[in-house]
């Protein structure tokens, strides 16, 4: 190019085209996605990014809050014992984890010749301090106050539980499973932030705005692990943006739902891997008013809805298939046989023997105000209006004042339920959810059979007593339905294709120290 | 120069109150939180115990006078306190995020002046011409899109439809000059284009103006060239709106451009300031305040300064 025209356009040539030279290399795309699977042998190396919606504000170990705080004090402080996939306990530093009196005595044994990074043995002693820390501090959701513990020896810790409690061990998987070297903890409480433990990462720096980064212990107890070199973590508070990260490969992985993961659909760089989240989606009747205080109508509406339709309004994802078991198909507890089916003709034929009884016909279906909420309860409308005689009306109010409205006043029939019943374990959530007095039974169901099958699997000191018992309760409930499930809870990952030996634990977390990559 | 010294002096000493004012309200704030700001920065479940020693810990068991005298003491041997949860020296994490907000504010803003001056300053020259009128429904636009709007939109089109920029993250210059400017580009062009419409508006309202006085007619019947007229005898003394408006815009971009930081994952003061409110970490959102209120200041006593240099018949007092 040849430069002419006056010294001022000069003055601005040279300028302009580094700008533009600036902006080309910036725009350059970024890394190519890895190819080609592993051969099922881990590699070591690599780094493990995974993007967080926020910073952590606590390292003690009693301040677990949520699942981004649980992936992090994973890396630092592994498990203790941990909830998998099926919503079964397993041990991991802990050897084992017993009671043989139905839930009033325990035993800790821990595995042998586990340190901290400092060097301090990971004993009995250890797990005492940090259990009673957290609970002095009042953290640890309680659980912590529910029992006394007692050093047996160096590997082995007795706990007394008050009041008897046989789900002590999911309590202390889900909120007291990560142990911090006493010496380092000291007397701190949630402003300890130098954390110290025996997990699969040493914390190197943190910032609260940019993320954390660790490096590999290289004395972690599992020999061989980690297989990754380092773990990052990189804060993004908007989730499309999180996704967009991920995609383009500026992270590994990150949870979410699954429809934030449009744009990664047939991108070969990522891939979604989805796990059942113990959990299950709703609507309640109210059983204590008509026409829903009569079983024949819950029943009749529970043969009308479709459950993939409600499923795919709900989550915005036309590719998702309903359920309409209260428990998921990787629990011990799903039987096939407890799953609804639909009856148009039947249902009909049910509404009309429950008018005809002089029962009131008008349905005040009640809505949390949400976009999702409306979708599906449009559609639970639609669903129950298939049945002649029936009047329904939708009301929507403010989801802050809906639990008020719905469950402190009885003011509904129908509520589509803004949540999660997660019924895990389920020596508690069963009879909260089903029992008389149960504090989440929101339908106000009361049923002499259902809370004998409740008492059944309170007394229950085995899990085949515990199967027994539920496969009571299940009978039960899809005879009475106080409200009706639609759809199991997903939780999904998106994760960089070359991520190999993905183990996920509750809550919705990847086992750090398990992770490898391919093509490296 | 004597004249020069004097006045800055006098904006300093007079802004002395504001600043003070303005950071005396933010410790007030704490008073206000109900229960106490131990309890809101433990949550509920704390024993009461700790609530007190938290409280103890950070002063706020205190009578606010006294904490803000002793803040301010703190304050003039450099010493802002430490931040809540990690105990690191908030000066340190102000100070690295301010760079990175300087950096991200100077490109946004000589974007924004690399966009705006030339079509303002073709748009003026031909009034009704293309450029007005196409610059006129742009600029439009541009202003009614909310800045929340404008970074996904600036999202979707560069990075899931072009891919032309990393959706989020940062490495600073001095380790890898290069990919900051790849993070840089997208936050920076968003920040550019928010503004440039302002600066557009305002400088073409002051080019027509100035383009209809006499000494700009006197200009063209002794036959200088447009371009001349425009840079040389036009520009200069449309400036002073202009100045004006790119005094508040750096003010408020020092301060932080909270959406596009929070959005972008730039961690700069906006993004800290976010990250202070939602913990209730005070001590450093007091800090954040005080660096704005103090940039402010600074800023307009630049601006002062420019405006005599625009118009030499200012005199700076």
């Amino acid at each position: 190019m040849t430069v002419r025209g006056t010294r001022r356009r000069g003055r601005l040539l040279l300028p302009l085209t580094a700008a533009a030279v600036a902006l080309a290399l910036a725009s350059c795309s970024t890394t190519d996605p890895g190819t080609g699977t592993g051969d099922g042998t881990p590699v070591r190396g690599g780094e493990i990014v995974s993007v967080q919606s926020g910073a952590i504000s606590s390292w003690h170990p009693g301040a677990v809050s949520a699942a981004q705080t649980f992936q992090r004090m994973q890396a630092v402080y592994g498990l203790l014992m941990y909830v998998d996939e099926a919503g079964v306990v397993q041990p991991s530093i802990a050897e084992s984890f017993e009671t043989e009196d139905g839930g009033k005595t325990w035993t800790l044994v821990l595995n042998e010749g586990v340190t901290f990074t400092d060097g301090t043995p990971f004993n009995a002693e250890a797990v005492k301090f940090n259990w009673d820390a957290i609970a002095e501090a009042g953290l640890g959701g309680g659980v912590a106050n529910s029992f006394q513990s007692e050093v047996i020896d160096e590997l082995t810790l007795e706990l007394v539980a008050d009041p008897i409690d046989p789900t002590l061990a999911y309590r202390i998987a889900e909120s007291l499973t990560f142990i911090a070297s006493p010496d380092s903890l000291g007397d701190q409480g949630v402003e300890y932030s130098t954390p110290v433990g025996a997990g699969p990462f040493i914390l190197e720096s943190a910032d609260a705005a940019e993320g954390e980064e660790y490096v590999r212990n290289d004395d972690y107890f599992v020999e061989g692990q980690p297989y990754a070199d380092s773990f990052r973590t990189v804060i993004i508070a908007d989730p499309a943006q999180r996704t967009q990260t991920v995609i383009q490969g500026g992270a590994d992985m990150m949870n979410g739902y699954e429809f934030w993961f449009d744009d990664a659909i047939g991108n070969p760089a990522v891939e979604m891997y989805r796990i059942e989240s113990g959990g299950f989606r709703n609507f309640v009747f109210n059983t204590t008013a008509e026409p829903f205080s009569d079983v024949r109508a819950r029943q009749a509406v529970a043969m009308v809805i479709d459950p993939n339709a409600l499923v795919q309004a709900n989550m915005s994802d036309p590719t998702l298939e309903g359920s309409t078991s209260i428990f998921p198909t990787q629990s011990p507890y799903y039987d096939a046989k407890f799953e609804l089916s639909a009856d148009l003709d039947a249902a009909q034929k049910l509404i009309d023997e429950v008018l005809a009884d002089g029962i009131s016909p008008d349905v005040k279906l009640l809505v949390p105000a949400a976009p999702e909420n409306l979708r599906t309860s449009e559609l639970i409308q639609l669903a129950v209006q298939q049945l002649e005689g029936l009047n329904v009306t939708l009301e929507q109010v403010p989801l802050s004042d809906w639990r008020t409205i719905a469950f402190a006043n009885d003011d509904f029939d129908i509520s589509f339920y803004p949540g999660i019943y997660d019924l895990n374990p389920v020596s508690t959530s069963l009879p909260n959810a089903l029992g008389t007095d149960g504090r989440e039974n929101f339908s106000n169901f009361s049923h002499p059979d259902m809370d004998a099958a409740l008492a059944e699997l309170r007394g229950a000191s085995d899990e085949a007593g515990r199967k027994a018992a539920v496969r009571a309760i299940q009978e039960v409930f899809v005879e009475q339905l106080p409200f009706v499930p639609f759809a199991v809870d997903y939780r999904t990952f998106l994760l960089n294709s070359d991520m190999q030996n993905v183990v996920s634990v509750r809550p919705y977390i990847l086992l750090t120290d398990q992770i490898w990559f391919a093509n490296q | 120069m004597l004249l020069i010294a004097r006045a800055v002096g006098w904006r300093i000493l007079v802004a002395i109150p504001v600043i003070l004012v303005v950071t005396l309200g933010v410790a007030a704030l704490t008073d206000l939180m109900p229960g106490s700001p131990g309890l809101a920065i433990l949550g509920e479940n704390a024993t009461p115990e700790r609530v007190a020693e938290i409280n103890a810990r950070y002063g706020y068991d205190r009578p606010v006078f006294e904490r803000y005298v002793e803040w301010l003491g703190g304050v003039f041997r450099g010493d802002f306190g430490t931040t809540l949860f990690g105990n690191v020296p908030i000066s340190d994490v102000l100070f690295k995020r301010l760079g990175v907000t300087l950096q991200l504010a100077a490109f946004g803003i000589v974007g924004a002046l690399v966009i705006a001056v030339p079509f303002a300053l073709i748009a003026s020259s031909r009034p009704g011409g293309i450029v007005d009128r196409v610059m006129d429904s742009v600029t439009s636009a541009i202003i009614a899109i909310p800045t929340f709007v404008m970074v996904v939109l600036m999202s979707l089109v560069f990075v899931v439809w072009l891919g032309a920029f990393p959706a989020t993250g940062w490495v600073p210059f001095t380790e890898d000059p290069l990919m900051n400017l790849r993070f840089v580009a997208l936050p920076a062009l968003t920040l550019a284009l928010n503004e440039c419409a302002y600066f557009y508006r305002v400088l073409l309202a002051d080019m027509q103006s100035t383009l209809r006085e006499d000494f700009v007619l006197v200009a063209r019947t002794k036959g200088l060239p447009r371009k001349y007229i425009l840079w040389r005898h036009a520009l200069r003394p449309s400036l002073s709106s202009l100045v004006t408006v790119l005094g508040l815009t750096v003010g408020r971009l020092l301060g932080g451009a909270a959406i596009v930081e929070f959005f972008f994952g730039v961690p700069g003061l906006g993004a800290e300031a976010i990250n202070a409110v939602s913990i209730k970490d005070m001590a450093m959102v007091q800090a954040i305040v005080l660096l704005c209120v103090v940039v402010y200041v600074l800023v307009f006593i630049l601006v002062d300064l420019a405006y005599a240099w625009i118009d030499p018949r200012v005199s700076v007092r």
